[in-house]
């Protein structure tokens, strides 16, 4: 086989392999066998090509326009506003601390505790109401993961603040309920699941810290 | 010494890989690794996207584009594992740290990927993928026959195409969508973030969509199989899809805060639980 | 979606009762894939923009037909290239129609030689000279190259949406990807010499 005869078969060998004669010249053949390297390549590099452009503002504004003369939406009330894409969060470095480690540990000792107090029961519905509140659980260790997050990444901050304000209101919540009624599995479940999310928030700051 | 370090340095680039090339282009570095079946990759980027596609052969592509010479993009292969880490060799600069990745595996390559700014995106996979990010937006698609495992603190989350395998979904204020996905067990859990799930819930599988105060929607076509129960504690369940009673409810329904129910032959198993927000259950 | 508060199925479902905010969010979540595809299908930003226009109203007033079969996003994408060609068809100014641009052209005598062994592409290509190569592609091998290796059609898609035979998409694909390799090498060797 020559470099003519091999190339013609080229497009279906790029596909779906050659056979055995194709194969010997592209091992022996140096000017095909970099001629079809070159063509895989190009190949993969077109894969990464991502969606980079935007188009003009005139577009949207002619959609628009179309929409409302097809009777395709109602006319607006108020402006059309474009939500603002959220800001790119900027880099942080990883918290370190075997502290937050033992605060994720001390938050699953605590579900153990609490599961090891309990009795099982059936699962039965349970109205909420506002009972005494249970206090919410590793105040100081809160405050030191924050701390940690604010030396190594106050960029994120405000974002762990929130979710620890989420998670905290999660627990006590659930705590309330449960403590309510203790024969409610679905609380009990909402409980551990509401610590589980905590022992993340740690863990997803302290998995970083060791990289 | 000189000129032994040097043949050990490029015996070292050479050993075990087949049409490396790694080329650094102004900030742009490409690595290029031959791989088995069941490979391993991960990347760990402190700031920026990282985008992952499945495609067919046996090569890792690694495309890493920094901004500045702050960060340094650290690529290597042991075996059939492939790593690709961002460091940060100085202070913090803002957005100058940012990496970019975009990487092609082999569809049966497993994946971990660790971003916390993001976005994450993964397509075309057959292997197990696990992403993790902060406030990092993960977006997964296009994936059969592998687990994939999600976890962000805020960024939400969406999935669709996902069918034959674990789908483990964890956030606490994050969104979670999932379109079209399906599986053996299909887990979503949030605290504030809101979970809406259009599809079959197909697959025979165990559904569990699970938050505190926000909302879940689900929205299934008549022809699903469910074995449905809903149960809002302190919020409110709606449900305009036709289901049978169940002859043995594992509890006493409770109108508006729960409700359950069989569809056709209740094939799966699928639970919604919030604490306090709202559950609506719709006929597509 | 990022920022919007409406997920893209919550934004399908309101954009189906003619929220013009969920419009507005399906647009801002798939333009840039949109445009993009438009642009590198027909290498003009004028023609692309117009097009993205229509493929985004065309989508608006089929959203009620989507059924969910597929994800939307490929359910727009397949929407978007269907009016490229379209328009690629209706175009037929000075050009060579599409559909003649992919008939099995006359081949050219066997090479005998593709030149001396010369440094391989691999590594040094960057996305701003590929574009700029896509660009240059006659018409017809720049749809196929970009539905193929860019945007991951299979050939049996191409050929059913072009209306030729799988081998005419695999055979003009390859001549797509020769184009390139000459303009890349062409290119290298500018930079290299100075010019």
């Amino acid at each position: 086989m020559n470099c003519s005869q091999f190339q013609k078969a080229l497009p279906r060998i790029m596909e779906s392999g050659g056979n055995a004669e194709e194969t010997a010249h592209l091992e022996s053949c140096v000017v095909c066998s970099d001629l079809v390297q070159d063509l895989r390549y190009i190949a993969e590099s077109a894969k990464l090509l991502l969606p980079m452009r935007e188009p003009g503002p005139r577009v949207w504004a002619g959609i628009r326009d179309a929409l409302e003369r097809e009777g395709l939406v109602q006319p607006p009330a108020g402006v059309v506003r474009f939500r603002a894409q959220r800001a790119a969060l900027g880099p942080r470095r990883w918290l370190t601390g075997a502290s937050l480690l033992a605060c994720a540990a001390l938050l699953l000792f605590a579900i153990g505790i609490f599961w090891f107090r309990s009795d099982p029961a059936h699962d039965t519905v349970a109205t909420a109401t506002v009972p005494v509140a249970l206090p919410a659980p590793v105040d100081a260790d809160d405050a030191q993961m924050l701390s940690a997050v604010q030396r190594g990444s106050p960029n994120l901050l405000a974002t762990y603040r929130d979710n620890l304000d989420t998670v905290n209101a999660y627990i006590r919540d659930a705590s309330r309920t449960v403590q309510q009624d203790p024969y409610d599995m679905g609380a009990r479940d909402h409980l551990l699941r509401a610590y589980n999310q905590k022992a993340l928030l740690y863990e997803m700051a302290l998995a970083r810290s060791g990289e | 010494m000189h000129s032994m370090s040097s043949a050990v340095k490029w015996t070292l680039v050479g050993a075990g890989l087949l049409g490396i090339a790694a080329i650094a282009a102004d900030n742009r570095k490409e690595f290029r690794y031959t791989v088995g079946p069941g490979a391993s990759v991960t990347v760990t980027n402190e700031s920026g996207p990282v985008e992952v596609k499945g495609f067919s052969g046996r090569q890792v592509v690694i495309v890493a584009t920094s901004h500045s010479d702050s960060v340094e993009v650290d690529c290597g292969q042991k075996g059939n594992r492939i790593q690709a880490v961002t460091h940060l060799l100085g202070r913090p600069e803002g957005s100058n740290d940012r990496v970019e990745y975009q990487l092609l595996v082999p569809p049966d390559a497993s994946v971990i990927v660790r971003a916390p700014s993001g976005p994450i995106t993964a397509e075309k996979m057959r292997g197990d993928l696990t992403l993790e990010g902060d406030a990092a937006a993960i977006d997964v698609h296009d994936v059969r026959d592998a687990h994939v495992h999600v976890r962000t603190i805020s960024g939400p989350i969406s999935l669709g195409s996902i069918s034959n395998g674990h789908v483990e979904i964890t956030s606490l204020s994050g969104n979670v969508q999932l379109y079209a996905v399906s599986g053996p067990k299909v887990s979503v859990n949030t605290a504030k973030g809101a979970i809406l799930y259009n599809g079959d819930f197909g697959e025979a599988g165990d559904y569990m969509l699970v938050n505190h105060s926000g909302n879940i929607d689900v929205t299934l076509p008549a022809y699903a199989s469910v074995d449905l129960t809903a149960r809002s504690i302190a919020g409110s369940v709606e449900n305009d899809f036709p289901l049978q009673q169940n002859p043995h409810p594992t509890f006493v329904p409770s109108p508006g805060r729960s409700f359950t129910g069989t569809s056709n032959s209740g094939a799966s198993s699928v639970q919604l639980r919030s604490f306090s927000g709202k559950i609506r259950v719709k006929k597509r | 979606m990022a920022g919007s508060g409406l997920s893209e199925a919550e934004a399908i479902d309101r954009a189906r009762q003619g929220d013009p905010e969920s419009f507005e969010a399906l647009y801002a979540l798939h333009k840039r894939r949109v445009y993009s595809l438009c642009l590198r299908m027909t290498g003009n930003t004028a023609e692309a923009e117009d097009l993205t226009q229509e493929a985004f109203l065309q989508l608006y007033r089929k959203i009620a037909t989507f059924r969910g079969e597929s994800a939307f996003s490929t359910w727009l994408h397949r929407l978007a290239v269907n009016v490229v060609l379209m328009h690629l068809r209706k175009k037929n100014l000075a050009t060579v129609s599409l559909e003649e641009s992919l008939e099995p052209q006359q081949e050219d005598g066997p090479k005998k030689d593709v030149g001396t062994r010369d440094n391989l592409l691999a590594g040094t290509i960057d996305r701003v000279n590929l574009e700029r190569a896509i660009d240059s592609l006659p018409r017809g091998y720049r749809v196929i190259f970009v539905l193929h290796d860019v945007e991951g059609y299979e050939h049996n898609e191409i050929a059913e949406m072009m209306g030729c035979s799988i081998g005419n998409s695999k055979s003009q694909l390859h001549k797509a990807r020769m184009k390139l390799r000459d303009f890349l090498r062409t290119t290298r060797a500018e930079k290299a010499t100075g010019r």
